[in-house]
């Protein structure tokens, strides 16, 4: 076989060792690339694992152990609580009836009634409206009661079913599937992220020997050639080395068409692996997304305790409002019928005020009438003296007028 | 490109990384409660990423990475454990972004660009807000004693943000 066709058979070779090897290649570096990206997807699977254990804990311990029943349950709708603002409700009431009732005993004196009716009482005077509005709240008081008790239950309950879904249940099983399948001591991580790997190194190592023999062994078939013709014993030494090679060329061949078809195995063999890590992602995933609806059902029944928490706090709002307005009624009455006591001493006091001007009136009527007489007796004296002798139009009308000097009038409320 | 009647340069780019953890918001709620004016030289939420490498790829594509900065998001190692991944094409135009990092999650982008031209010289500005999250803490000892109504609304963002990463998965 001379140098030209060793050439050939070279370059053939090589040529075909290099596509195949570019082609196991390619797919050794798709197989990582797909895994590294499969490997983020991870990360991110246990991020949000991580999140969902935080969420479920923040729900737990926050939002329902602090939250509810801490603040709603213990603080706001606390049987103490509850019974502190009946038992306000219930001493105001009872006064304000108390009160009441006094205002319908007392009678308006003050009013002139026809014979045979009774007299108005002090109570016709005000409004009623109000007065029984806290036995109205009182009577709502079960019902609110009774809506504690359910919520307190559904609570109860709601909490059971959190325990559980984050004990025991959805996000436990979550987290225990995460820890077998996907954990770092599982075989089937170790074999994907480690071994793997190294054996795709390794493949793709002997691969690039089996090219780079191959390209040496073309090297010295293109060395023989330039020897051919100017160094004969260059030549012969070669040649024997070279024709041997190439009579392994097959053998090669043969060999790296093994490491390929181990390379494809092994691909097929992480695929496997790999397509029933997938498959296990997905039922994974779908338990994450399982969790997540539930979080978001627990988020409904928080709207619900959020609404029976605003209702229930309107009411108690409207029962201390409730309260001051009847504190303030009730003042206003007391000061009402005070005010009427001292209204009666009042018509009193103004009665003997008129009865003492009616005294003084009396006196000077009688002062005045003595006067008057005194003066009647004057004039008819002066008459008797001078009375011929005076002309009538001296003075007109007067000289011989005996009515009084004087003339009383007065008025005097009669109360 | 010299022999081209305009040129494409690469304006400024700024990146924003904002952090949605909800830890950000009742810390700063609670700390409006207490300082009348908010100061947001002190958001604990944002950060500017440094330690910016540059790859070119070839001469068509241009990345950036960039190292976030995590001592300013809570971390306290030096090293590098978030990469932001900026992605231009040949005009500098922008084309994607991506964030590799075990601690936070790449939950939205919101960008703008606008294209600056000088003599005929083209440079585009982006600015890239980044919306990530961090993993969720463990919120009882900031949380207790929130309103019920502030916990349920807590606990709905976090619910969304959940929904928002499965949706990504």
């Amino acid at each position: 076989m001379d140098a030209k066709k060793l050439v050939d058979n070279a370059r053939k070779i090589l040529v075909e060792a290099q596509l195949l090897c570019q082609e196991s290649n390619s797919q050794i570096y798709t197989f990582r690339n797909d895994l590294s990206l499969w490997q983020r997807q991870l990360m991110k699977l246990k991020f949000v694992i991580g999140c969902l254990k935080q969420q479920g804990s923040f729900l737990l311990h926050c939002v329902l152990e602090k939250g509810i029943s801490e603040k709603l349950i213990r603080d706001e709708w606390g049987n103490n609580v509850l019974k502190e603002l009946v038992s306000e409700m219930r001493i105001w009431q009872d006064k304000i009836t108390d009160q009441v009732s006094r205002l319908d005993q007392i009678d308006n004196v003050l009013v002139h009634t026809e014979t045979g009716t009774l007299n108005p009482k002090l109570s016709d005077y005000i409004s009623r409206d109000n007065v029984n509005i806290l036995d109205e709240r009182l009577m709502e008081m079960p019902v609110i009661q009774k809506q504690i008790e359910s919520i307190k239950s559904q609570y109860a309950s709601m909490l059971k079913k959190v325990k559980e879904n984050v004990n025991e249940t959805t996000l436990r099983e979550i987290e225990l599937t995460l820890e077998d399948k996907f954990g770092n001591n599982c075989p089937d991580t170790i074999t994907l992220s480690e071994t793997c790997p190294d054996e795709l190194d390794k493949l793709e190592k002997d691969l690039a020997e089996f090219i780079s023999s191959i390209t040496e062994h073309y090297d010295k078939t293109k060395l023989l050639e330039t020897y051919e013709k100017k160094n004969l014993e260059m030549y012969e030494s070669l040649y024997e080395v070279v024709t041997e090679d190439n009579n392994e060329l097959p053998c090669i061949m043969t060999s790296l068409k093994e490491k390929i078809s181990l390379v494809d195995r092994t691909l097929l063999k992480y695929q496997t692996v790999w397509d029933k890590k997938k498959l296990e992602k997905k039922l994974l995933q779908q338990n994450i997304s399982k969790m997540n609806e539930e979080f978001k059902k627990y988020y409904e029944y928080l709207q619900i305790f959020k609404d029976i928490s605003n209702l229930i706090s309107t009411f108690k709002e409207s029962c201390i409002a409730d309260i001051q307005m009847i504190k303030d009624l009730f003042q206003f009455y007391k000061n009402f019928e005070k005010s009427y006591e001292d209204l009666l001493a009042e018509v009193e006091r103004r009665k003997l005020t008129c009865k003492k001007m009616k005294a003084i009136i009396l006196q000077c009527e009688e002062k005045l009438q003595a006067l008057s007489e005194e003066d009647l007796g004057a004039r008819e004296l002066f008459l008797n003296d001078n009375g011929n002798y005076l002309p009538e139009n001296i003075w007109p009308n007067k000289i011989d007028d005996f009515s009084p000097l004087y003339r009383l009038e007065y008025h005097i409320e009669e109360l | 490109m010299e022999s081209n009647a305009t040129t494409n340069t690469i304006g400024n780019l700024t990146l924003i990384v904002r952090e949605k953890n909800i830890y950000h918001t009742i810390v700063k709620d609670k700390e409006s409660q207490y300082s009348s004016s908010s100061n947001p030289e002190c958001a604990t939420d944002v950060t500017f990423p440094t330690n910016i490498k540059y790859i070119f790829e070839d001469d068509e594509e241009h990345e950036k990475v960039i190292g976030l900065d995590t001592t300013s998001l809570g971390s306290s190692k030096d090293t590098i454990e978030n990469v932001i991944v900026v992605q231009l094409d040949e005009n500098g135009a922008f084309e994607d972004v991506d964030l590799i990092s075990e601690n936070y999650i790449l939950l939205d982008v919101i960008k703008s660009e606008d294209t600056v031209d000088e003599n005929k010289n083209i440079s585009r500005n982006h600015d890239i807000e980044l919306q990530v999250l961090s993993k969720f803490r463990d919120l009882s000892p900031i949380a207790n004693d929130l309103p019920l109504d502030d916990m349920i609304s807590l606990y709905r963002i976090q619910n969304e943000q959940i929904e928002t990463i499965c949706n990504s998965l």
